[in-house]
């Protein structure tokens, strides 16, 4: 019996060569160091996507990783590349960014002049089959002197002996020695099934239909090395380790290279940061940074440096500093509001001041990664942020990280099934069944259900299918904002591609890859609510002269507070929801910091219906609020004792556990994964002992250590929640001062936001705004505020044209610049002859009722718009004459349901008017009226269905906002009935509810006992909910 | 002139042969619509422009093809053709019309009533539901039919009347046409005639307003006359592929019924049946009926199929049949045409193996005469399969994708194999076979099959043995590991 060689598996391939291997690269890694390899090589094809996976997991392992990738080249040349050294992958990883730049998204191309220059480093393994011309061989020998193997993959499919024969021989003849690879596509020969599955999916075929051009044989795997010894001659074993040898290069010796202009004359990263730092400083205090806060700099800049960095700093004040430039609304969020740094150099706007702020939950020492700064921009002008980067650093320093869009299980049922046979509406079927999916299987009485049997043994190969190819990858594409910057060209770090989306380009690694690797990424996030900020600051300016910044509102209003305790929040930031409107009346926050602790206590979990939060217990006298020491009050007294915020808990580890902070940390993230990774156990024994050291009783330390588990994942950080905070006050107090303003803003900034402009507009109403129709005689593309005669200090609201469907933003703005310039319109032929309207852009207007003033009822303009569309372009000189003609106008219900259809909204009679008497009769009274009910009495409401919402926690139920003429009515429906009524609760669009009404205060709800579908009674009517889950 | 449209307004449900049998709902998309629906799926609430999906929802068992316009129109002309009994001057109506001149045919049917009835019935025996519309122009007739109005309209005079109230979307309107429509608030015909003409005409275009023109008589309305093709050719798909042989009667009978009638009308007859019935995943299975004399009565046709599929077997699933008549005949008295093969190879030049094919099947019935062919697959034994003599023989290239290009074809392959493999006998451990053998070439390792339940794992060897044969043996990876033999090299 031989004994097994040594030997280094240099050729591998892993399910990120899309849809052609098999296993995880953690499993091929995994499984090559069980086996007893020295070496793996990763060679994806035209590919690095996979090797960070792949190096995480070697580094816990005892096996060498070496990076590469494998190439078909467009002439039939199959080569394998290797990256011995640091520069050789640089030159690798821009062949891939090359090759993937000759070919359409997903592709690549590579041919040999690209390869001309030999890629100096690289190892060069070409391919054997006995097919290759010895031409191939002697260009391969030619290009990579003494850089080149011949190597070939016996598997066993009775072709073997040829290969072998024709790898030596050609190895002999052109001096190139053979190495053995298995030209690897999964870990285990198990795979198979799997494999040729996913040949079938890319092919777009059936397996069976295939059934010839599968590999004949599963002996693609890494096999044992007893076997290879068996299979492959000694020498060609031993070239493997010798190949191994020569390479070295690891992953972590990447090293972000920072941006150099980043940085001022004569200045280093450090003393600019500081210099920068101060400059910030003076602006924010003109009077001097107080103690406190110069304190919290000094240690953080002193953590900064000695962590180096500094250039991540700069380069996120750089692009906001961009953007402040602008006039672009931006905020820094999450973990960096915790710094004080950040604060002065203006990427956030927590004032060190106001809040106590922990350094460490943004950066410590004990973490080891680098920070992750989230900057939230306007979202309608982030592209203007997101162009800079790529100008000032050029799209070959800078790319977007990717995303990896893997299997779900969906997707993998829909694609397995096709693959095996099985016909539409089977496979419909099943997807049904998939929400019964746990992972692993589907209950056996949810298949006979659903018409399967599941003893059926095509079922079972299909799910056993389906729970392996859940999560493999199946393509990249973009993040949604996270850059990567270098100093040096990008595609030398990693490779890059073009996104889908033009004018960008993504790299290869997505964002955990990065964190693995320790490269700094900044994240460029759009946020809704800051656009509408702006845009109503501009208001404020052109029609009341007051021009105002985040930082001009006027504090502690008791105004606004009053409106935030009514819950009358409709459009303001974060509060809008309906389970904050269901807290505000509770809670009833008074000051700042009370909208600091609204935004984090509404969260899901726990605290849904009926159990209330202990915080508004205490806070409501009905508990009393007692401190074991003075150091937990320290922490916990501006929550009234009751732990609210991570930040909280990593203190009291602190204070109360002796802690450091960066352990504290730690902690923190235990917490936030202890579910999926099941334990919290070293943490609780230190927690506990630290605690009972400092004469804290067990029974305090018990129950926090309860709450820490119990609210671990839905803690908020307190950073975090104040960046918002200041945006609900914000927002709150333009809604209050300013509503035509609000209203304004908010319509001109969607989609954003949790309601729909239907609801913006009835609510402006319901607050006394006027509310003017679209008219092409007067409005812009954008909602505008007119004066109103009779009320010389307010606003009317006139709709934009925004809002009709259809019309598009150019051609809107042709007829206001038109009207502008020109003068008014008379007639609907000289306004589309001005205004370069084609026949589509007549009919969205005609739709809408914008041409009433030119044109007269709908009808009526119909007739004229068909009139100028019949002209023709020619007859632009000589309109027709038409003999006119009077048409009978359109019913109230055709006018609202065009304007539903054309605009979404109506300005006139609420569609459940019309609807009114017919439901009557069937009980229904306005919602208006329900506020006469009592508690617990049965009650009925009917309304159009505007709001669904089936928060994952909640257990299955599911909550709905029903609208009427009077106004709206939440109803919640219990996971029973919800399941019993799923496709009504889920399609109808105009529902009757029979109920319990439930009030407790202010806040009240209708729990459904009965659904009834009015959704007939619409007819042509459209109507959109947002839904959410 | 009087004008009969006939209107087929489930013609995509009924265009599949097996669409009403069963209980199994059935519906018909194009473009993410359901377009039509069989009386099952109607049952379960399912309406035309509904999502598949939401179809889905409603019924269980739903079965779901999308449209298919050529049998459709397949359909239509061979419903043409069946309807020249009726008329001289039949013309399509496309999709799913067909319109008959009928003034001159109502005396030979003795009333307009007793020849709606025999055409309503016939094409019930056919399959179809139909709706009727009589009128003295075909464009009104087609408009009546369309939107259910049966009672028939005698006389121009009365068009301006009856057509009126019709709902503007029984014309074939486009997307832009019906938008317009309803913004000027036009529900019906009449709302549209009451516009200015020229007006109108501009607006609306010339092809609407001169469709109204013409079913209210006040434009020419010429319509092409359908001529049956020379050949006849009828055809039908399943959605299901039909397994057991009984089931394949009735839609084979059906074709029969429509070949008779034209054949009625050609004043002709057969002697040769060629039904071509589609499988699911093998080559097409012709099947011929032959008569002893030319003939066109249709239920002596019908006994010698019900005869003759007693005798069919069929291995695969059945997905369509196709029929087209032999050489036709005038029928002048009767020819004793015993002799066939005489006959065939005087009067049809084809190739000579053919006839004697044809002759073989009809006396040994046709699933008895085969030949050879090759699948592409990794597993011996399902490397080949019996086929039809004639029927083309595809085997796909395989895809040219580069890890395909080198070694698709297989190493050596026996000339003969066995039907099932022969274990073998081992001494001290290799396997004997008239003698030991010495193993050769090896091994070539087949793992495949895992799809249909026939995984195969086993490594196959070229062995010799003492007495200089060369033999094809493997031995099984998984169990026993026992050695077999399967196949014998010349």
């Amino acid at each position: 019996m031989n004994d097994a060689a040594d030997y280094a598996e240099l050729h591998c391939l892993s399910n990120f060569s899309f849809l052609r291997a098999a296993s995880h690269p953690e499993e091929l890694v995994g499984r090559a160091a069980a086996l007893g390899y020295r070496a793996i090589a990763l060679t994806d094809e035209c590919s690095l996507a996979g090797v960070v996976r792949a190096h995480a997991a070697a580094r816990t392992q005892d096996i060498q990783l070496i990076i590469g990738s494998e190439f078909h080249l467009d002439d039939g040349l199959h080569l394998v590349l290797l990256a011995p050294d640091r520069r050789a992958y640089g030159r690798l990883s821009a062949l891939i960014s090359l090759a993937r730049s000759q070919a359409k998204k997903g592709a690549y191309r590579l041919s040999r002049e690209d390869l001309q220059d030999g890629l100096p480093g690289c190892l060069a393994l070409m391919v054997v089959e006995p097919t290759t011309s010895p031409e191939a061989a002697s260009w391969v020998a030619e290009t990579f002197i003494g850089r080149a193997w011949v190597t070939c993959a016996l598997r066993h499919d009775g072709h073997d002996r040829e290969r072998l024969a024709h790898c030596q021989a050609l190895g002999r003849r052109y001096r190139l020695p053979a190495v053995a690879s298995g030209g690897v596509t999964m870990h285990r020969r198990g795979r198979r099934a799997l494999r040729d599955t996913l040949q079938a999916i890319r092919q777009g075929s059936p397996v069976r239909r295939i059934s010839g051009e599968l590999s004949s044989n599963g002996e693609g795997h890494l096999r044992p090395r007893h076997t290879l010894t068996r299979l492959y001659p000694a020498e060609m074993l031993a070239e493997s380790l010798r190949i191994a040898r020569h390479c070295h290069f690891s992953l972590d010796e990447l090293r972000y290279e920072y941006p150099e202009e980043l940085i001022g004359e004569g200045h280093t990263p450090t003393s600019w940061l500081r210099e920068l730092v101060e400059q910030g400083g003076r602006e924010r205090w003109p009077e001097g940074m107080p103690e406190r806060v110069r304190q919290a700099v000094e240690h953080e800049l002193a953590l900064i440096h000695e962590l180096a960095y500094e250039p991540y700093f700069l380069t996120v004040h750089d692009i906001v500093a961009f953007a402040r430039s602008r006039g672009i609304l931006c905020q820094g969020r999450g973990s960096a509001a915790n710094s004080a740094v950040c604060y002065c150099l203006g990427i956030t706007s927590v004032d060190p001041v106001r809040s106590s702020l922990l350094f460490e939950r943004f950066i410590s020492r004990e973490r080891r990664e680098p920070p992750d700064i989230d900057v939230d921009f306007e979202h309608d002008r982030r592209e203007e942020v997101i162009q800079y980067i790529y100008q000032k650093y050029g799209r070959h320093r800078a790319a977007l990280a990717a995303t990896v869009i893997c299997y779900r299980p969906r997707s993998a049922l829909r694609d397995v099934g096709k693959a095996l046979g099985l016909e539409t509406d089977q496979i419909e079927r099943l997807t049904r069944t998939m929400q019964w999916w746990d992972g692993r299987h589907i209950a056996p009485e949810r298949l006979r259900e659903a018409g399967f049997d599941p003893d059926n043994a095509m079922i079972q190969r299909l799910l056993s299918l389906v729970h392996e190819i859940i999560g493999f990858p199946r393509h990249l594409s973009q993040h949604v904002g996270g850059f990567v910057i270098s100093q040096g060209p990008l595609s030398e770090l990693v490779p890059t591609e073009d996104a889908a989306m033009a004018g960008r380009s993504i790299i290869q690694w997505d964002k955990d890859d990065l964190e693995t690797l320790g490269l700094l990424k900044v994240d460029c996030l759009a946020l809704g609510m800051l656009s509408a900020i702006r845009r109503s600051f501009d208001l404020i300016e052109q029609h009341h002269g007051r021009r105002l910044g985040l930082a001009d509102i006027p504090a502690e209003d008791p105004g606004v507070y009053d409106m935030l305790c009514r819950a009358d929040t409709m459009g303001v930031f974060q509060v809008e929801s309906r389970a904050q409107m269901a807290m505000l009346p509770r809670l009833r926050p008074r000051c700042f910091y009370d909208l600091v602790i609204e935004i984090s206590i509404v969260r899901p979990g726990p605290i849904q219906g009926d159990m209330v939060h202990p915080y508004l217990r205490r806070r409501n006298g009905e508990e009393a609020i007692d401190y074991p020491s003075d150091a937990v009050r320290g922490v916990l007294e501006r929550t009234l004792g009751v732990p609210i915020f991570q930040e909280q808990v990593m203190q009291l580890a602190i204070v109360a556990a002796g802690f450091s902070p960066g352990e504290a940390d730690q902690l923190r993230r235990a917490m936030a994964a202890w579910k999926k990774r099941g334990g919290l156990g070293p943490f609780r024994e230190r927690l506990l002992q630290g605690m009972a050291e400092r004469g804290y009783s067990p029974a305090f330390a018990e129950r926090l250590f309860e709450q820490i588990c119990g609210f671990g994942e839905y803690g908020f950080p307190e950073s975090h929640a104040a960046s918002f905070a200041l945006l609900v006050y914000v927002s709150a107090w333009i809604k209050h001062h300013y509503p035509a303003v609000f209203v304004c803003a908010l319509l001109n900034s969607q989609p954003m936001g949790f309601y729909a402009p239907a609801q913006l507009v009835r609510d402006a109403r319901a607050h006394g705004v006027e509310v003017r129709g679209v008219d092409v005689c007067e409005s812009d593309w954008d909602c505008t505020l007119e004066h109103d005669p009779a009320r010389p200090h307010q606003h009317a609201l006139r709709l934009g044209m925004r809002l009709i469907r259809g019309l598009g933003e150019t051609a809107a703005k042709r007829i206001s610049t038109s009207r502008d310039q020109q003068g008014p319109f008379h007639d609907v032929a000289t306004m589309a002859r001005r205004a370069g309207l084609d026949r589509s852009h007549l009919r969205a207007l005609a739709d809408a009722g914008a041409l009433s003033s030119l044109g007269g009822h709908r009808h009526q303009a119909w007739w004229q718009v068909l009139g100028v569309e019949a002209n023709g372009p020619l007859l632009e000189q000589a309109p027709h004459q038409d003999s006119a003609h009077t048409l009978p106008a359109p019913s109230k219900a055709d006018d609202l349901v065009s304007d539903y259809r054309s605009m979404g909204l109506t300005l006139g009679e609420h569609p459940m008017a019309f609807l009114r008497a017919h439901l009557q009769r069937r009980g229904y009274r306005p919602s208006s009226a329900l506020s006469a009910v009592g508690h617990r009495r049965i009650a009925r409401c009917a309304g159009l269905v505007i709001n669904r919402q089936r928060p994952g926690a909640a257990g299955g139920v599911v909550f709905l906002t029903l609208e009427d003429e009077s106004g709206s009515t939440n109803v919640v429906i219990w996971k029973d009935l919800a399941q019993r009524e799923r496709s009504l609760v889920i399609g109808a669009r105009l529902l009757g509810v029979v109920g319990i009404w439930e009030r407790r205060g202010d806040v009240c709800h209708l729990v459904a006992g009965r659904l009834e579908d009015y959704s007939h009674l619409l007819g042509r009517l459209e109507t959109r909910s947002r839904d959410f889950h | 002139m009087l004008w009969l449209c006939i209107y087929l307004p489930h013609l995509p449900v009924e265009s599949f042969g097996d669409a009403e049998t069963g209980d199994r709902p059935l519906i018909i998309s194009e473009a993410g619509a359901v377009i039509d629906c069989n009386r099952q799926a109607c049952r379960h609430g399912i309406k035309i422009g509904m999502t598949p999906s939401a179809a889905h929802a409603l019924a269980e068992d739903l079965r779901h093809h999308p449209r298919v316009i050529q049998n459709e129109q397949k359909r239509l002309e061979q419903l043409a053709t069946w309807a020249g009994q009726f008329t001289a001057r039949v013309s399509l109506d496309p999709p799913s019309g067909l319109l008959l001149e009928i003034g001159g045919s109502l005396r030979y049917f003795q009333g307009l009533e007793p020849l709606r009835q025999k055409i309503h019935q016939g094409l019930h025996r056919l399959g179809h539901r139909v709706m009727m519309g009589i009128a003295p122009t075909p464009t009104a007739a087609g408009l009546m039919a369309r939107s259910g109005r049966q009672t028939p309209v005698m006389q121009r005079s009365e068009l301006n009347h009856a057509l009126a109230s019709l709902p503007v979307d029984v014309l074939a309107l486009d997307a832009k046409q019906s938008t317009a429509l309803q913004g000027l608030g036009c529900h019906c015909i009449g709302d549209i005639r009451a516009l200015p003409t020229a007006g109108a005409l501009r607006r609306l275009g010339k092809a609407l307003i001169h469709t109204l023109q013409k079913a209210h008589g006040e434009r020419p309305d010429p319509r092409a006359d359908w001529t049956p093709p020379a050949q006849f050719r009828s055809e039908m798909e399943f959605l299901e592929p039909i397994t057991d042989v009984q089931q394949l009667y009735p839609g084979m009978a059906q074709l029969i019924e429509g070949l008779c009638a034209d054949l009625r009308r050609r004043d002709a007859g057969v002697m040769r049946l060629r039904f071509t019935l589609a499988q699911q995943s093998s080559e097409a299975l012709p099947f011929t009926l032959g008569l002893l004399r030319p003939g066109r009565d249709a239920a002596h046709m019908r006994l010698l199929l019900e005869r003759r599929l007693e005798r069919l077997s069929i291995k695969d699933g059945i997905t369509g049949i196709t029929l087209q008549a032999g050489r036709l005949y005038a029928m002048q008295g009767s020819n004793n045409r015993l002799d066939l093969i005489t006959e065939d190879a005087v009067h049809e030049p084809s190739i000579a193996w053919e006839p004697l094919v044809e002759t073989l099947d009809n006396r040994l019935g046709s699933d008895r005469v085969k030949t050879l062919a090759l699948c592409a697959e990794h597993r011996p034994e399902r490397a080949w399969q019996y086929i039809r003599p004639g029927s083309g023989q595809h085997q796909k290239a395989p895809l040219s994708s580069h890890q395909n290009r080198h070694t698709r074809t297989p190493a050596d392959r026996p000339f003969w194999l066995l039907p099932q493999p022969q274990q073998l006998n081992c001494q001290q451990g290799q396997p004997v076979y008239n003698g030991a053998l010495v193993l050769e070439n090896g091994p070539e390792r087949i793992e495949s099959g895992w799809w249909d339940g026939g995984d195969i794992a086993r490594d196959y060897y070229q062995a010799r043995n003492s007495q200089g044969q060369r033999l094809w043996v493997f031995r099984e990876r998984r169990g026993e590991r026992s050695w077999y033999l399967h196949g014998i090299f010349a």
